[in-house]
């Protein structure tokens, strides 16, 4: 059994608000595998961001951590010093973030930005930009000895996205948290970046956590997948499977309500809107909307159980739940 | 296992019970009270304080803080406590006259260009980058210095340079509203242009011009006591408070109560009105949303 | 950048004349006759005939103006009454003093903003930065004149360390008399500065590219000041521009103070000898000063924000 790269256990984000308590994850617990690919899917708001984001505790008050633990490397992460957990971020874990547009600062130079992640920055600064124009097109961006002097306002969201894998391949971490990587970009482009990625991970050894709402990405690459709902995991399981026979009725919903090509199929919405998540009461979340809901569904914490080899799923009526409509 | 769900409180009406919000922000409450505070002390003070002001007793002239005479006296030998309230009444007459006319004239005008654009607002615009050019202060010093001292003449300086700052911040909300969809459906009705901006847009477009009005009332009245200061405001023997200042300018080394306790005063009503205005904005802006 | 600097000196023309229309109006506003008002009750008819004549107030008052643009164009700026020498013989050094208490106080205004507004915006809500707001919430409601006095009779006249007013010679005496009109100056400015930055601050600090910039692993420190300060001074440069009109206008007030000889306090003189050409020559330096400072702070401003850089 290899060990880990990371492994995140009851993970718990409280936001509080004047409404009250916002529950943002509960209890949320996963481990990523050197070299492997992970996806957290979800719809907005489901928490996938703020998992992330916790697990470099990168969180904006006033949300914050109230329970867990995230290993890394022998140490947990959530205990370490902020002088410590400096030392971790880029290097060991990197993060990359959805928007383009907005991950970059406006004022500062390329070569800037992406010098300043180098690990063992050369002195002399001629050597210095060589290795730079290497990063970049090492990402593939044409031209790479004036990109370095641009600024990101004079480059395409696509191009923003390599500068992005740029720093992160100056940095070499053993861990990406990718948040949404190719959202906010074009199809094309999308495809791209993705192939990137994958180099990239082939070229470092690195594990990816993927978080994304795109199922269609998450057939293609990924090897694991954990879905998440109003803040919870709510199952968990290997692509392939997750897609063959789903364990979960919000699971099943998510895979019908992607649009296919195929026109006589019919476009499949989740009834119902997402939970609030001030003050979730007891019960399964997802049972309002749920076609299976049945009465023991509404009390008492629903836990995640093994429903099959490396498989978990919060739903009572797992083995009930049917095939999707193929995709 | 019911039985213990249903005891168990929802934890959503829990926390909405326990937190008791003060139904207004903390500044407004206590900038109201200091306002309050104020008010009664200029309309109390001819009844709390029946000694005149300007009486002078040159046996008394510059002491100390008494009993008597609780923020001392001047080189006249008048309490300077009755004059810093007497002071009041002035101060804050000005501060309240003074804007009328700004806000009311600014912000017509204001809305008026930002509607009917073109060369009205080119020229309102232009009339405004000219008074803007010169700075606040100056330019108000300059009409007195012309008009000559007086009360008057500093509320007309005061008018006279102030409209443009809502001039400004009207225009600016104009511009944003007339682009909503109701404007466009008053305009359809065949409504006239000053009957849509006068009754329609101008109340939506308002707000941040009367938030604004507090901390004008702030800068008129800074304005005026730097006009007394320099002896172009009010005419002495009036116990104005930039006025004594001056007068105790002299005799700082001496007597430093003379100077520094009408600032203190005009230090206080700035403070008041500016958590009046602060607490004003707060709320409008929560309503708002 | 060179267009860009040419074009907005263009629209500041028209602007500028219009000014200039309005300063010479002012005059007009004179209860009565000007001539007369400034030599006195016992002056004779004669004597005031000849000096309407001298500012031709005897024509008609396109004329004046005309006269009135002739004479700055010429550096013709007449004499002051108060002095007795020729304006535009005063006129530099003057400026030079008003000129270095503005800039003496931006510096200090700095000085004490960015600190203040750092802490008060990495402690958000927090006791230092309530602390912080209220104390500098203080000068927005007192006269700026008045805060002078009281540093006035602390530092100069109980502590006996500064010098109460004047100039002096020399730069290290400039600074050591300046210092307190300069502080009395930056005080209100550096209210206003603070807390604009600690908006801005705050803006940035939530930024996405501010966490991608912790995310690197980049320590603190270098997050703060290689990101967020360069990135949060953006609406600053503009502020001042704005807000250093209205700090200008103090400085009239904070001369007469304390005894600087400078534009403004000459300004108070003139109008207190009802010197009324030299009034109006300084409001026009005023205004000139003034939209020389917008101007300046429109063409610095491409160099923080590379944005707006053309090319």
């Amino acid at each position: 059994m290899t060990t880990p790269a990371l492994q995140v256990t009851d993970l718990r984000v409280d936001i509080p608000t004047r409404r009250g308590i916002v529950e943002a994850v509960r209890d949320v617990s996963f481990s990523v595998l050197p070299g492997e690919t992970f996806a957290l899917v979800g719809e907005s708001g489901s928490g996938k961001t703020t998992v992330c984001r916790a697990l470099l505790r990168l969180l904006h008050p006033p949300a914050r951590i109230t329970g867990g633990a995230v290993r890394f490397q022998g140490r947990d992460l959530l205990r370490l010093r902020e002088r410590d957990l400096e030392a971790v971020r880029g290097r060991g874990i990197a993060m990359v973030f959805q928007d383009p547009m907005t991950a970059l600062n406006p004022v500062l130079t390329i070569e800037r930005q992406i010098g300043e992640a180098l690990t063992d920055a050369p002195r002399d600064r001629g050597e210095r930009r060589r290795r730079l124009v290497g990063l970049l097109r090492q990402v593939g961006i044409p031209d790479a000895e004036h990109r370095l002097r641009a600024y990101p306002h004079q480059l395409s969201g696509g191009q923003r996205q390599r500068v992005m894998l740029a720093v992160i391949l100056a940095r070499r971490p053993a861990v990406l948290l990718a948040d949404e990587p190719t959202t906010a970009l074009d199809v094309t482009i999308q495809a791209q970046i993705l192939r990137l990625l994958a180099s990239l991970q082939q070229q470092l050894g690195m594990a990816l956590v993927l978080v994304t709402h795109d199922l269609g990405i998450v057939r293609q690459v990924v090897h694991r997948v954990a879905v998440m709902y109003a803040g919870r995991i709510v199952e968990m399981a290997p692509a392939a499977e997750l897609f063959a026979r789903p364990r979960h009725p919000y699971t099943v919903g998510l895979i019908a309500s992607v649009p296919s090509m195929d026109r006589d199929r019919p476009l499949v919405p989740i009834p119902g809107t997402p939970p609030d998540l001030v003050g979730l009461g007891e019960g399964c979340a997802f049972a309002p909307r749920c076609p299976l809901a049945a009465a023991e569904c509404r009390r008492g914490e629903i836990p995640l159980r093994d429903v099959g080899p490396e498989r978990l799923s919060r739903c009572l009526k797992a083995e009930l739940v049917g095939a999707p409509v193929a995709v | 296992m019911s039985a213990q769900a249903q005891a168990a409180p929802q934890p959503g009406g829990l926390v909405a019970a326990r937190r008791a919000r003060l139904a207004l922000p903390i500044g407004i409450v206590v900038g109201g009270i200091m306002l309050l505070v104020l008010t009664g002390a200029t309309l109390l003070a001819p009844v709390l304080l029946p000694a005149d002001p300007n009486a002078q007793d040159l046996n008394a002239m510059l002491q100390r803080p008494s009993l008597a005479h609780p923020f001392g006296t001047d080189n006249y030998g008048r309490d300077v406590l009755t004059r810093v309230l007497y002071g009041a009444g002035i101060d804050l007459r000005i501060g309240v006259l003074a804007i009328i006319f700004p806000f009311v004239f600014g912000s017509v005008t204001g809305a008026f260009a930002g509607y009917a654009g073109g060369w009205a607002d080119a020229l309102i615009m232009r009339a405004v980058d000219v008074v803007t050019a010169i700075p606040f202060t100056v330019l108000v010093i300059a009409i007195v210095a012309f008009l000559g001292p007086g009360e008057t003449n500093v509320l007309i300086a005061i008018g006279a340079v102030d409209w443009i700052i809502f001039a400004r911040l009207v225009r600016g909300e104009v511009l944003r509203e007339k682009n909503l969809e109701y404007v466009a459906a008053l305009r359809a009705f065949g409504f006239s242009r000053w009957r849509i901006i006068l009754r329609h847009i101008l109340p939506n477009a308002i707000a941040p011009a009367v938030t604004f009005l507090a901390s004008d009332i702030v800068l008129v009245i800074l304005t005026a006591a730097a006009l007394g200061y320099l002896g172009l405001g009010v005419r002495p023997p009036a116990p104005e408070w930039g006025l004594m200042i001056a007068e105790g300018r002299t005799f700082l080394y001496t007597a430093w109560w003379v100077a520094t306790v009408p600032g203190f005063a005009c230090m206080f009503a700035g403070i008041a009105f500016i958590l009046v205005g602060d607490g004003l904005a707060d709320l409008l802006r929560v309503r708002g949303q | 950048m060179l267009r860009y600097a040419m074009g907005r000196i263009g629209q500041m023309v028209p602007i500028a004349l219009c000014v200039t229309v309005l300063i010479f109006l002012l005059i007009k506003l004179v209860p009565g006759d000007p001539a007369s008002a400034i030599l006195g009750d016992h002056a004779t008819e004669a004597s005031v005939r000849a000096l309407r004549h001298q500012w031709g107030l005897d024509r008609p008052i396109w004329q004046q103006y005309a006269l009135y643009m002739r004479n700055l164009a010429t550096g013709n700026l007449g004499q002051s009454l108060r002095y007795q020498t020729p304006v535009s013989s005063m006129l530099p050094r003057r400026i030079g003093v008003t000129f270095f208490l503005i800039i003496y106080s931006l510096v200090l205004s700095v000085l004490i903003a960015v600190p203040m507004a750092l802490v008060a915006a990495l402690c958000r809500n927090r006791w230092p930065d309530y602390a912080i707001r209220a104390f500098l919430a203080l000068p927005l409601a007192s006269p700026p004149f008045w805060i002078g006095i009281l540093l006035l009779i602390v530092f100069s006249l109980k502590l006996r360390l500064l010098p109460a007013e004047g100039y002096g010679d020399g730069f290290g005496d400039h600074l050591q008399h300046l210092f307190l009109p300069a502080l009395t100056l930056s005080y209100a400015f550096a209210s206003v500065l603070s807390r604009n930055l600690r908006s801005s601050l705050i803006d940035v600090l939530t930024t996405t590219y501010v966490d991608f910039a912790r995310a690197k692993g980049l320590r603190g420190r270098a997050v703060l000041f290689g990101h967020v300060l360069r990135a949060a001074m953006l609406p600053i440069v503009t502020l001042v521009g704005v807000r250093l009109s209205y700090a200008i206008g103090g400085s009239v007030v904070i001369e007469t103070v304390f005894a600087v000889p400078g534009l403004g306090s000459w300004m108070v003189d003139s109008i207190l000898s009802r010197d009324y050409a030299v009034v109006q020559t300084l409001t026009l330096m005023f205004a000139l000063g003034t939209m020389l400072i917008n101007l300046t702070t429109d063409l610095i401003y491409p160099l923080f924000d590379p944005r707006v850089r053309v090319g």
